[in-house]
């Protein structure tokens, strides 16, 4: 069964993002962009907009300042020539009329009066008490005159005579070189209000002046000059009073921003002051800002929505649909009836094909339980038949081991038979070997020549024929012997028995025996006797054409066995014929060499005890270059 | 959610309500005076006095942290206006209204005042109307009581001077006709004659004609009570009708404008004043030097009395931590606080208690030729 995956499986092994995620960064990265834009836009505006804003206001600054200079220049010019007319005219009727025109003429004088020498008021226009005869020596243009004896513009102070706050003009009247009086213009200050507004160009700007100490002397708002406000705490007026001209923000006490600029006029030390509400110059820029904070916040809102109905159309039915697939991992098929309500084609789809797909699965595993069904009952029949078959093998293997122990008997009988045969053998042909020795003692004389030779053959043959029943009794015999093992000490034995040997060889012959020192084993001390005489034997027989006839008998390590060797260093034989080399009466050499001695029962012989005692028996040999013997008798009882 | 998501969403939040802090929200403080028209020059010196002393508390940290802000009104030297202001700033919220610099407007708005529950401070009112009464109004000012005794001795005591005229200003007569009263009563006790007197209307009367009528009764003395503009006009007539007397005023006479004003006309003349300008205290000479940089005039009487006023109201709000509650009980505990021309103690009744002066006017300046000492 195939675990079902989990969602928190999922997430840990790799960094993977719900699909809402994505589709949100799919959308934010846009907006955020089309946002950043926006607020790029706004600062930009706003710098270039400060900039407009700025030169606008030094534009309005220069063109107030000329004015209000023009207007300074224009009144002190006024009273100077005013002055010099009246210096001209000595008679009293005159002046009175000459005041009277000049109130009529200029309209920025709201009184006109003139003063003796001693500051007494000798001749006024236009005021509304009865000025004449006041003696005005106590003000301070008054004495500004006398001290300077030049035309003065006052400082604001309430008039005397209209209760208006106003400014004086003031000049000398001079005649014949000597000063006969002053000649005073008190000046309306809502004339010179007039003067600056014609300068307000755009709406809800002002502009406004005020004097050296920051006391108002013109204002939109007439009720502040009247009160005679003081704007000296201003900063821009301080600064006023040092630079030329200013530009900045001001922030009155309604937390309302000003875009403020000022400039000073220099005569006068008067401060022209022209400001405008940042929010009407930023007009433009907060329309755009306004927009910006509408998008992000339309942004917002759409990127909200996209997050809930992207839940609700996408990532909610294919969360829906990952249960069923883990659902039908577990093996539990769901119904196409409860297939959630896609409002996409291609999950709609997906869903279908989901469901068609499930049942495919449905149908190839009931497919693949019936096949199964079927294995299984093919495997029983197979499991019944290899039963059989075990049955079958196990009585036949009763039947071999019946057949074989009947084998078994019938070797038995047929070596019996053999043995007996070859041992009843021995008797005749003892009597025929006898019998023929005493005719040929006895009757040699009586006898020709050839029957002589004819009957020396026959003794012979049966003499070999004798040793060769011995031999195959001895070999049959071989057969029935008991192993009597014992350890060994090969070596003395190897010595011995070539000792015993050489007795019954010819003296003269040179023979050189070398031996290693061996290591003993567990064997029938007789039969390996035996089997060593046969070995030695065979290589005397073989070196027997040998000047020196060379013999070693040592071992060597072969798989781990000692291997015991007899090497000589005779004829040899061809390898080809090495399998032949044990076979009972097989001789690979030729007659001549058999004639010598031989039964071909030796290495047969050998053969047998080494067999016997478990052990292996080979030959290594090349024609002429002599051969060497291996045999190996194993520790271990065998 | 994802964190851009949850950023987008505080950065909307963050971007519809900044702000929000400590309460820095300003102390609203009235300010009602006369500030235009003939009479005006009281009313703007008292104002400027008033912007100084807020602006120099403002800079060193306020109450508390809180700017006082000070919300100025005309009163127009009209009763009904005086009303009108008052109840406006009333309903602006502010703990105290500096005001009013004369009586008669101040008497107007007295019953109005106590009803309101909002202490009113005045710089320069000092009619004995208010004397005595366990109210909503202080004053740094001495009262008639003692400015008239004082003047009254003061003349008694020169030679040669038998009969005085009263000429006192109808609008202001809270102050005038109580001051005169005074005057004469002290002036007839001490043996002399006080029993004419000439009650004009500031800008209604023609002073020119009143000039005559005073000169033909003849006096020794003439004393003003009347803003420092009539003073001047009068002694200017008087002196032209050929009077030779000595001219006195009230303490209203005492500004800038008499001297500019007046002419020759006013040498001599003296007032009994409660202001010295020429006050060699540390405290009074630095106030001179930075009121005149400020407003680029010396000081007079108005400004220095309401700068005072606004440092004794700022030493009460401190105590009330920027309160209007409690705030007359704390200006009744002001006791010995340092004044520009000494120290100012404010008795049970919101009256104060301090020296006078008798001043007299030579060659353009205010000189002092008497200090009378409220223990005499």
């Amino acid at each position: 069964m195939i675990k079902p995956v989990v969602n928190d499986e999922i997430r840990h092994t790799r960094h993977l993002s719900p699909l809402r995620v994505l589709l949100f960064r799919l959308f934010f990265v846009p907006m955020v962009g089309i946002s950043l834009i926006l607020i790029g836009m706004t600062v930009y505006h706003a710098s270039t907009l400060l900039d407009e804003i700025r030169h606008e206001q030094q534009t309005r600054i220069n063109s107030l300042t000329q004015i209000t200079d023009q207007y300074i220049d224009d009144t002190s010019n006024l009273i100077h020539t005013l002055g010099h007319m009246f210096s001209s005219d000595n008679e009293g009727v005159h002046r009175t009329e000459m005041l009277k025109n000049i109130r009529e003429d200029y309209p920025r004088f709201t009184t006109v009066y003139f003063l003796d020498r001693n500051g007494k008021i000798v001749l006024e226009n236009g005021s509304m008490v009865n000025m004449l005869g006041l003696d005005l020596s106590g003000e301070p243009f008054y004495k500004a005159v006398i001290n300077t004896k030049d035309s003065y513009v006052s400082e604001t102070f309430i008039s005397l005579e209209t209760g208006l706050l106003t400014i004086t003009a003031a000049t000398p009247v001079i005649s014949d070189g000597q000063m006969i009086g002053i000649l005073v213009g008190e000046l309306d200050l809502a004339y010179l209000q007039k003067v600056i507004e014609t300068v307000n160009l755009k709406p809800g700007t002002q502009s406004f002046i005020v004097d050296r100490v920051g006391n108002i002397i013109a204002h939109p708002n007439t009720i502040w000059v009247e009160e005679q406000r003081n704007l000296g705490s201003l900063p821009i007026v301080r600064k006023s009073q040092l630079a030329f001209t200013t530009s900045s923000f001001y922030y009155d006490e309604n937390q309302q921003t000003y875009v403020i600029g000022s400039a000073s006029i220099s005569d006068q030390g008067w401060i022209i002051v022209t400001s405008q509400p940042l929010s009407q110059a930023m007009g433009p820029l907060i329309v755009l800002g306004g927009i910006s904070l509408l998008l992000a916040f339309l942004s917002a809102a759409i990127l909200h929505w996209v997050q809930t109905y992207s839940r609700h159309i996408i990532s909610e039915p294919l969360a829906h649909l990952a249960r069923y697939t883990d659902q039908l991992a577990e093996g539990d098929y769901p119904l196409e009836q409860t297939l959630p309500d896609f409002q996409i084609e291609e999950l709609h789809r997906l869903g279908k094909s989901f469901f068609a797909m499930a049942e495919a699965v449905r149908q190839h595993t009931i497919a693949l339980e019936n096949a199964n069904a079927r294995l299984q009952v093919q495997v029983q029949e197979r499991e019944l038949a290899e039963e059989e078959i075990r049955k079958l093998n196990a009585e036949l293997e009763k039947r071999v081991r019946q057949r074989t122990a009947e084998l078994e008997v019938a070797v038995n009988e047929l070596e019996t038979s053999s043995y007996t045969i070859s041992h009843d053998l021995r008797a005749p042909l003892r009597a025929i070997h006898g019998y023929i020795s005493i005719l040929l003692e006895e009757d040699r004389y009586r006898l020709s020549s050839s029957s002589v030779l004819y009957l020396e053959k026959v003794r012979e043959n049966a003499l070999t024929m004798g040793t060769l029943v011995d031999s195959l009794l001895a070999f049959q015999r071989l057969n029935r012997i008991q192993l009597k093992k014992q350890t060994i000490d090969i070596e003395t034995l190897a010595r011995r028995t070539f000792a015993a040997m050489l007795s019954i060889e010819n003296p003269e012959r040179n023979i050189e025996f070398t031996c290693d020192a061996l290591p003993p084993c567990q064997a029938d001390t007789d039969l390996v006797r035996q089997a060593l005489s046969a070995l030695i034997s065979n290589a005397l027989k073989f070196t027997h054409s040998r000047v020196v006839a060379r013999i070693h008998i040592g071992f060597t390590q072969i798989d781990g066995r000692v291997a015991y060797f007899i090497r000589d260093n005779g004829i040899g034989f061809d390898m080809r014929y090495s399998s032949k080399l044990f076979a009972i009466f097989q001789h690979l050499h030729s007659p001549s060499l058999r004639e010598s001695g031989g039964t071909g029962v030796g290495l047969a012989f050998v053969q047998r005890i080494i067999a016997k005692h478990g052990g292996d028996i080979w030959a290594e040999s090349e024609i002429d270059k002599g051969a060497t013997f291996y045999f190996t008798i194993p520790n271990h009882a065998g | 959610m994802p964190v851009a998501y949850k950023l987008t969403i505080l950065f909307v939040i963050a971007a519809l309500g900044l702000g929000g802090c400590a309460d820095t929200s300003p102390i609203l403080v009235g300010f009602s005076a006369q500030l235009t028209g003939r009479q005006g020059e009281l009313g703007v010196a008292s104002r400027n006095g008033a912007e100084l002393a807020v602006e120099q508390i403002n800079a060193r940290g306020g109450i508390d942290g809180r700017p006082i802000q000070l919300i100025v009104m005309d009163d127009q030297g009209e009763p009904e206006t005086a009303r009108r202001v008052d109840a406006e700033l009333v309903k602006q919220g502010v703990v105290a209204i500096i005001g009013h610099p004369t009586s008669e407007q101040t008497s107007a708005v007295f019953e109005q005042m106590n009803q309101s529950g909002v202490v009113l401070l005045s710089s320069t009112s000092s009619s004995s109307k208010f004397t005595g009464q366990d109210d909503l109004f202080f004053r740094v000012i001495p009262s008639n009581e003692f400015i008239g005794k004082a003047l009254a001795r003061y003349i008694a005591g020169q030679p040669g001077i038998q009969k005085i005229v009263g000429v006192y200003d109808l609008n202001n007569k809270a102050f005038t006709e109580t001051l005169w009263f005074i005057i004469q009563n002290e002036f007839v006790s001490e043996g002399g004659d006080a029993r004419v007197d000439f009650a004009f209307g500031s800008g209604k009367t023609d002073l020119q004609t009143l000039a005559g009528e005073i000169v033909a009764q003849k006096p020794d003395a003439i004393v003003f009570m009347a803003a420092a503009v009539d003073v001047a006009l009068m002694s200017q007539y008087v002196r032209q009708l050929g009077f030779e007397g000595r001219l006195f005023s009230s303490p209203w006479g005492q500004t800038r404008e008499l001297i500019e004003k007046g002419g020759k006309s006013v040498n001599g003349l003296e007032i009994v004043a409660v202001y010295n300008p020429s006050h060699p205290s540390t405290a009074y000479v630095q106030f001179t030097s930075q009121f005149s940089e400020r407003f680029g005039r010396a000081p007079t009487l108005g400004a220095s009395h309401s700068y005072e006023a606004v440092k004794v109201l700022a030493d009460a709000l401190k105590q009330t931590g920027g309160q209007a509650a409690g705030l007359a009980d704390a200006l009744k505990q002001t006791s010995n606080f340092p004044g520009l021309q000494g120290n100012i103690s404010i008795d049970e009744f919101g009256d104060v208690v301090r020296e006078v002066y008798i001043v007299r006017v030579e060659d353009g300046n205010f000189n002092i030729v008497e200090i009378v000492s409220p223990n005499e």
